[in-house]
């Protein structure tokens, strides 16, 4: 289907009788902006077929902002109403990619998925993570949890210092941090209920 | 009242050998790995000399990294470790006693003293 001229879609201009002075200036602004405007909602929506629509918010603002101003040109409306225009493109954008919250956190626990695989793949695998840090590193880590050294000694036989070698886990240890800080805060959240 | 168990503090206030965190990894472990086939497994003597004597093991090996993944491997390696502790408190108390020598000159000498005294009094 062709979307409308603009001359189709200045309704808005007829329903404020009161500025008829204006109209043939905004018409020719609309038309000349006409263009642009398809082009405009293209590249930042994706397609063009809400021109026509936004088009008519952005006359709608026009025709209140000449009300209260002194008469501009057609180049001056077609630059004020193309700004109109252009930010109810934006808004349209902003509202389009923001997430919606649905539903209430009491329903959360019934949309979340009960397959038994997901837990599996969610679990932290060190073996699995581990296998392709540097080997240092490994054997730092293994040697603090396997024979319970202190971070001294495990500097000491890794041949490096205390700091350094805790500076060089600290990816590992934020990683481990992280999911058993996840889990114990849903045991802790599951002890309470 | 039990107070609320704060995980966030818990991992703030950890030590500088991050004590908390990897007995947490430790839980975590004997938690979701059980292993009671022994699936892959250490043997015994690795598993001790993994805490005994650990530069004598390779690892870099990635075999090694099957202790991250089994709750009884893991199980193990703390029973060797409670072990080795008890051994060098053992051992530390017995360096902190004084040897045989300094103890029969300590016994001596507290023998002595009051005979010492007395005949410095009837003198």
């Amino acid at each position: 289907m062709a979307l409308p001229s603009p001359t189709e879609i200045c309704w808005a201009m007829r329903s404020a009788p009161l500025e008829q002075s204006f109209r043939p200036v905004l018409r020719a602004a609309v038309e000349s902006k006409w263009p642009e405007t398809r082009k405009f909602a293209a590249a930042l929506l994706g397609d063009d077929s809400l021109a026509p629509e936004m088009t008519e918010v952005a006359i709608e603002r026009t025709v209140k902002y000449l009300a209260g101003h002194s008469p501009l040109g057609v180049e001056e409306t077609g630059v004020v109403f193309f700004r109109f225009y252009q930010k109810e493109v934006r808004r349209r954008r902003a509202a389009s990619t923001k997430y919606s919250l649905r539903g209430t956190a009491s329903e959360l626990a019934s949309a979340v998925s009960a397959s038994p695989l997901s837990t599996v793949e969610h679990r932290l695998d060190l073996e699995t993570t581990l296998r392709f840090t540097r080997p240092d590193l490994r054997v730092a880590l293994l040697l603090r949890y396997g024979s319970n050294e202190s971070w001294s000694v495990v500097a000491e036989k890794t041949g490096t210092t205390k700091d350094a070698i805790r500076k060089s886990c600290q990816r590992e240890l934020n990683r481990i941090r992280k999911r058993l800080r996840a889990d114990l805060s849903r045991g802790a959240t599951q002890r309470e209920q | 009242m039990i107070p609320p168990f704060d995980v966030d503090h818990e991992y703030e206030q950890d030590d500088d050998n991050d004590t908390f965190l990897f007995e947490g990894l430790q839980q975590y472990v004997l938690t979701h790995y059980p292993n009671p086939e022994r699936l892959d497994c250490l043997d015994a003597a690795t598993l001790r000399a993994f805490v005994y004597a650990p530069e004598t093991l390779d690892l870099e090996d990635r075999k090694f990294l099957h202790v991250f993944k089994c709750a009884e491997c893991t199980r193990e390696l703390m029973a060797h470790r409670v072990e080795r502790d008890q051994r060098l408190e053992l051992h530390a108390a017995r360096s902190a006693r004084p040897n045989k020598s300094t103890r029969r000159a300590i016994l001596k000498a507290s023998t002595a003293m009051p005979l010492l005294l007395f005949f410095l009094v009837l003198l």
